[in-house]
């Protein structure tokens, strides 16, 4: 699953061709990625959250003015009813028409209601017109007995009616003077010459009262508005009424007037809008509240522009803090990285960066050490192939000594010219012997047995030059012939050993070549019983001192000596082998050859020279 | 990369930034000059009535260049010019000699949207002007059915005009010619420019029937009419002013068509509202409507409410 | 770089919130004057005359050619004074230069004056008084219309002249002269003044009277005729002067007296006060036997001019600003003998 997304990853970067991103483009992307949609999602969450809530309360409320404004509403008309009841029941109830005149007591109500009212009037049931104020001066040619509020009266004589915005069509008025009224009218009890009668007070509300009331209710500024229709659908006040007068403009007032109070959701000519319904008391008048759901958003307004300015400054915000703390984490291990580069172009001693963070610290110290541990370990090795190599050299050199073989080859040819030619023979034959031992197909390493053979080709030869004023003794155990050694390593020796041992003993010298093994180790061991040496010369044989070729050469034609072979055994087996000398002056000199255990194989070589990194294959 | 992002990051801040800033803007309003004749004669009030509304509903500037009576034409332009000058953007007018409309109309600079009320016989060219028109021959045929339905078989008709050119008139007289023609009735046109309103109300009486074709002519013939306390019955016209619908409701008139003038005032603003808030890509031409109205239709509820404009 | 590009984005914006306040300060010059004119009631015929001279003045100044051209704004009350503050609310908001208001209730102009201070803009009240005090309270509101004051005292000798010249006016002949007055409204100044001051100067021309009753008719002639009704039912001949304080009443009366069709012998003599066309025309017919003339025209003409001198601001010194703040313009007799004279001048 992580491969896929990985993978995945990848071919989005090709196709998008960015490059492999850096640490800090890594983290510094998913980080902000991360955190940008966490906050597009939580901004998202909250915007919508927010938008349903100040729905839901932009409704409440509108809810809330709806209630204020029917309280108001009533208020009104209940004020308005008083005056018609004041007027039936502290005036008409008490009068007789034919004595009494009911001039004084309406225009008193009259004057106090001056601003909400256009007139007061009391009709017979016939339609005739007891006493009005402020204009009696009935209009020619009307008969009140059609008008609606007339008849609306006389038809439920316990109620008081009122009636729907009208012109009114009572009195002479001034040319081109006309009031909107709301008639509120009720049939009642006159008396005339103390029998009763029945007629209707008239009271005709300015309309503008009303619609003072409501334009309150109606600010300019916002979609919402508030309507009042009759329980029939007929519209009282609209705030677009002349529009809808004029057939510019439609409502939906006749479903609203069906509706008990409450609140609704609309489609109407093409927009959502809520409607809320109540009921106005006494009159069933409805109002009606219209929020069309655009205002909804009207009202959030800047907004958007609000949330989308926190989310930028967020996101940038975010942008720079990543970079920094990514920074701090990150700027480390690249400077780690550039140190290693140091490394790869092949500064072998760069400038390894050490801080940053625990870790990064650690690496650093770890890289710093490993690079010492390199260059020092690739130190050793230069070291141990120049050695190898001097050795390799030196071992090249005796394989083939000059002297030994110019001297043998003149012995030979002394023994030819004195006719002993199967001393000649002889000779060359030990001779050939040693030189094939000698060259070994190249190898370093060699049987045991080879080894002893080279060496007793020597000896023999030696005896013959030295007209045998020594012995030699070979005691090599069958079981260590197939073993390991270095090859001309016992040659050195017995060289030594008849230059510096026997030489001078006049044929009493006695060279013993013994060799024996204790569990994993060999020893070869030659003695002699000749000169010996003081101690300071042992430690000197074996100092590592470089040999002088030149004063070695002098000395007898060995130029390789003792601490040659030293090195060499040790160079191919470990330090822990090699060759221990003890001597005592006049006694004589043991020379202790230590070697590992290690049973021949053909192969063994190239494994062995395999290991150590190259052997003598290669030649400088 | 990261520069990218920043860049765009940098751009979102100052556009949403800026559009906040911007809640100080208000909306431009636009400025309409209504210029016609005799500002102050309540022939205007309903005309006037339906511009205020539509001038509040779409937040316009409105004024109502305040004139007399116009002698001629010039007048007229002189006072297009003063307003242009004065940096109206928007012209509503009712022109005065329709015969030079044309004239009118060149002197107004472009960029200038014009309305032409109550007639739209001038036919503008262009996307800058339109009319918003009542329906002359419409109105002339519905008064004259009118007349037809006052009990006179065959009537004579006495049609009062005013003296000059104005199209819709000649639309009206054209409507209403036809129909009592038709009817086997006759006409006789008096101009208002060839006596005293005395002395050709005493001519028109000659008649069966009187038709007024001018509102403030209506309300001269009726307020004649009833000084002289002259029968009723008689009186016909075309009006819409508050004196002629009171005489209207005593029934000096007896029967009237009643363009309607709010509408007409309405809808010529709420064109230009939207032509110049770039909603609407050119003006175009709007028929507005009348009604025939007889003194007993008066307060029925409908025809109230036209006849009598809540004022604001 | 970050940072630079951060600083150059404040910069921008910064640059940005400027240009935009900057541009807001501005405001949208109009080339024309616009005078907004509120009348408390288009009825009145006095006011109504008064705001017709007012229009053709104005027609007057355009015709003759203005590079400002003015236009009006006109307002009816409906005699409700919210209405009027809303009203002037409107014509502030519609970038009146300079406002001429008619009080609905002449005591409480506090909110138009508040307004119109906030807008800065200059009120001319006219024909309807308010209190000294409330006009005092900013240096940019002005009155004009006439003295009440005089009104009455006019009014008053006028009727004491007639009454001398026709003796048959004490139809009883108990050298009393009984009479009524037909007020205008209710705590109207206008009213109180010139009912008090017109008795007043009755009283001084030696004239007897005894006061019948007072009735309210707002100013409106209906209403005058049904009150004058109520009185001739109670008192019937007993009226043998009728004292109205506009010539709306006046006629008013008139029609009661018409309409119960009493006979020329026995109709008090009626007189009123503004000079109204349709006043004049009583005065000529008969029906009044005089009124005292309110020169529309005149003060039409003030109105105009202070106007246009508040919206300018030229020409303030060349007015007849009393304690620079009234024009009052004088009221003239008119009878029978010398509307003939009027009758060249009245438009």
């Amino acid at each position: 699953m992580k491969d896929r997304i990985g993978r995945d990853l990848e071919k989005i970067r090709k196709r998008l061709k960015i490059g492999s991103a850096g640490i800090q483009m890594s983290i510094t992307l998913s980080f902000s990625l991360i955190a940008g949609i966490g906050m597009v999602l939580l901004g998202i969450i909250l915007y919508s959250q927010f938008s349903v809530r100040s729905q839901a309360v932009t409704t409440e409320n509108a809810g809330q003015f709806l209630a204020q404004t029917k309280r108001s509403t009533e208020d009104y008309l209940r004020s308005m009813r008083r005056i018609s009841d004041a007027l039936y029941y502290s005036c008409i109830k008490n009068k007789d028409l034919e004595t009494d005149s009911l001039d004084p007591e309406f225009s008193l109500l009259y004057e106090a209601y001056r601003d909400d009212l256009v007139s007061i009037a009391l009709y017979t049931e016939d339609g005739d017109l007891v006493s009005a104020v402020p204009v009696s001066a009935g209009r020619e040619g009307v008969d009140v007995t059609d008008q609606s509020w007339f008849t609306d009266a006389l038809g439920t004589v316990e109620n008081l009616h009122f009636s729907l915005p009208h012109v009114q069509n009572l009195f002479d008025e001034t040319p081109g003077r006309y009031h909107w009224v709301i008639s509120m009218s009720q049939a009642v009890e006159l008396s005339r010459r103390g029998l009763p009668e029945q007629g209707v007070l008239l009271v005709d509300m300015n309309f503008s009262g009303i619609k003072q009331l409501l334009e309150k209710a109606n600010p300019d500024n916002t979609s919402e508005y508030i309507y009042l229709c009759s329980s029939r659908g007929d519209i009282i006040y609209h705030p677009r009424m002349s529009l809808i007068n004029a057939g510019l403009y439609s409502e939906d007032n006749l479903t609203a007037a069906g509706r008990t109070d409450g609140t609704y959701m609309d489609f109407f000519e093409g927009t959502n809008r809520t409607t809320i319904v109540k009921t106005v008391s006494y009159t069933g008048w409805k109002l009606v509240s219209v929020i069309p759901h655009k205002s909804y958003s009207m009202g959030m307004g800047k907004s958007p522009y609000f949330v989308v300015l926190v989310l930028s400054f967020a996101l940038l915000g975010i942008l720079l803090v990543n970079q920094i703390v990514s920074g701090n984490i990150v700027s480390p291990l690249l400077k780690l990285d550039d140190s290693v580069k140091d490394l790869e172009n092949g500064n072998l001693s760069p400038e390894i960066y050490i801080g940053g963070p625990q870790e990064v610290e650690h690496l650093g110290r770890t890289l710093k050490t490993s690079v010492q541990k390199i260059n020092e370990l690739m130190e050793d090795v230069l070291t141990e192939q120049e050695q190898k190599r001097r050795s390799e050299l030196d071992a090249l050199q005796s394989q083939i000594n000059p002297h030994f073989l110019y001297n043998t080859l003149d012995s030979v040819v002394w023994m030819i010219e004195g006719g002993h030619d199967e001393g000649a023979v002889y000779m060359i034959r030990q001779l050939a012997s040693l030189l094939r031992i000698s060259i070994s197909h190249g190898r370093t390493i060699i049987p045991i047995r080879d080894e002893i053979r080279h060496a007793q080709s020597y000896m023999n030869i030696q005896q013959i030059r030295y007209k045998n004023s020594f012995t030699v003794t070979f005691d090599i155990p069958e079981e260590i012939m197939d073993l390991c050694t270095v090859k001309l390593i016992l040659q050195p020796i017995l060289e030594n050993a008849i230059y510096y041992g026997v030489q001078s003993m006049d044929g009493d010298g006695e060279i013993l070549v013994r060799g024996s093994r204790e569990g994993d180790d060999v020893f070869l061991d030659v003695t002699d019983n000749g000169l010996g040496m003081p101690e300071e010369r042992v430690r000197e044989l074996l100092s590592g001192r470089e040999p002088d070729m030149e004063e070695n050469a002098s000395r007898h034609g060995n130029g390789v000596g003792l601490n040659n072979v030293h090195s060499r055994i040790r160079l191919r087996f470990g330090a822990a082998y090699g060759l221990v000398i003890e001597s005592e002056p006049d006694e004589g000199t043991t020379v202790r050859i230590h070697l590992p255990a290690i049973p021949y194989q053909n192969d063994l070589e190239t494994m062995l020279d395999g290991r150590k990194g190259g052997g003598s294959e290669k030649k400088r | 990369m990261a520069a990218a992002i920043v860049v765009f990051l940098a751009a979102a801040i100052l556009w949403s930034a800026v559009n906040l800033l911007k809640e100080e803007e208000k909306k431009p309003m636009y400025r309409v000059s209504v210029v016609v004749e005799d500002s102050g004669s309540e022939r205007w009030t309903a005309f006037r009535l339906g511009i205020d509304q539509a001038a509040r509903e779409y937040g316009m500037d409105v004024t109502f260049a305040a004139t007399g009576s116009f002698e001629e034409t010039e007048d007229q332009k002189n006072l297009i010019g003063q307003e242009v000058q004065s940096g109206t953007q928007a012209l509503i007018l009712s022109v005065f000699d329709s015969e030079e409309a044309g004239s009118l109309l060149e002197g107004i600079s472009s960029g200038i949207p014009v309305i032409l009320a109550e007639t739209d016989a001038i036919r503008p060219e262009g996307p800058e002007t339109a009319a918003v028109a009542l329906p002359g021959r419409e109105m002339g045929r519905a008064l004259g059915d009118m007349l037809l339905k006052a009990g006179v078989d065959e009537p004579s008709v006495a049609v009062l005009a005013r003296s000059r050119e104005r199209y819709l008139e000649m639309e009206m007289l054209e409507g209403l010619t036809e129909t009592v023609r038709a009817a086997g009735g006759s006409l006789l046109v008096l101009k208002e420019g060839e006596a005293d309103p005395d002395v050709l109300l005493s001519r028109a009486r000659t008649q069966d029937l009187i038709a007024v074709l001018d509102d403030s002519l209506l309300v001269t013939a009726a307020a004649l009419m009833e000084e002289k306390g002259l029968k009723k019955g008689k009186l016909y016209g075309v009006g819409c002013s508050p004196s002629a619908v009171t005489a209207l409701d005593k029934g000096i008139i007896s029967g009237m068509v009643i363009p309607n003038d709010f509408t007409m005032g309405y809808q010529s603003m709420a064109q230009l509202a939207g032509y110049m808030a770039k909603d609407l890509p050119a003006l175009s031409d709007i028929q507005v409507g009348y009604t025939p109205v007889k003194t007993e239709d008066v307060h029925d509820p409908d025809v109230e409410k036209l006849l009598f404009p809540l004022v604001q | 770089m970050k940072r630079c590009r951060r600083y150059v984005c404040l910069a921008a914006l910064t640059a940005l919130v400027l240009i935009f306040l900057s541009a807001c300060g501005k405001k949208q010059g109009t080339g024309d004057i616009r005078i907004g004119v509120a009348v408390y009631d288009e009825y009145d015929t006095f006011v109504s005359e008064l705001t017709e001279a007012f229009l053709a003045d104005v027609a007057e100044v355009n015709a003759v050619g203005t590079n400002a051209p003015v236009s009006v704004v006109r307002y009816n009350a409906a005699q409700s004074q919210i209405t009027q503050n809303e009203q002037v609310e409107q014509m502030i908001s519609k970038g009146c230069s300079v406002i001429c208001v008619n009080l609905v209730d002449r005591t409480d102009p506090s909110m138009i004056i508040e307004m119109a201070r906030e807008a800065d803009v200059p009120v001319i009240f006219f024909n309807r008084e308010l209190v000294e005090e409330d006009l005092m309270s900013w240096n940019r509101l002005y009155y004009v219309g006439a003295d009440a004051f005089e009104s009455g005292r006019i009014q008053g000798r006028t009727a004491a002249a007639y009454i001398k010249e026709h003796p048959e006016t004490d139809r009883n002949g108990d050298g009393v002269i009984q009479y009524v007055v037909l007020e205008g409204e209710a705590g109207h100044q206008d009213a109180i003044v010139r009912s008090e001051t017109s008795v007043d100067a009755l009283i001084e021309e030696g004239i007897q009277i005894e006061k019948l009753e007072s009735a309210i008719a707002n100013w409106n002639r209906a209403q005058a005729r049904n009150r004058m009704e109520q009185m001739i039912e109670t008192y019937g001949e007993g009226v043998e002067l009728v004292l109205a304080n506009n010539d709306d009443m006046a006629l008013g009366a008139a029609d009661a007296c018409d309409s119960r069709e009493i006979p020329e012998e026995e109709r008090p003599a009626i007189i009123g006060i503004d000079g109204t066309k349709v006043g004049l025309e009583g005065v000529r017919n008969g029906k009044l036997i005089g009124t005292v003339y309110n020169d529309k025209e005149g003060q039409a003409r003030a109105m105009l001019q202070l106007a246009l001198a508040a919206a300018t601001g030229e020409g303030m010194e060349d007015l007849p600003l009393t304690d620079g703040k009234y024009i009052r313009l004088p009221y003239s007799e008119i009878t029978l003998d010398n509307i003939s004279r009027l009758g060249e001048e009245a438009p």
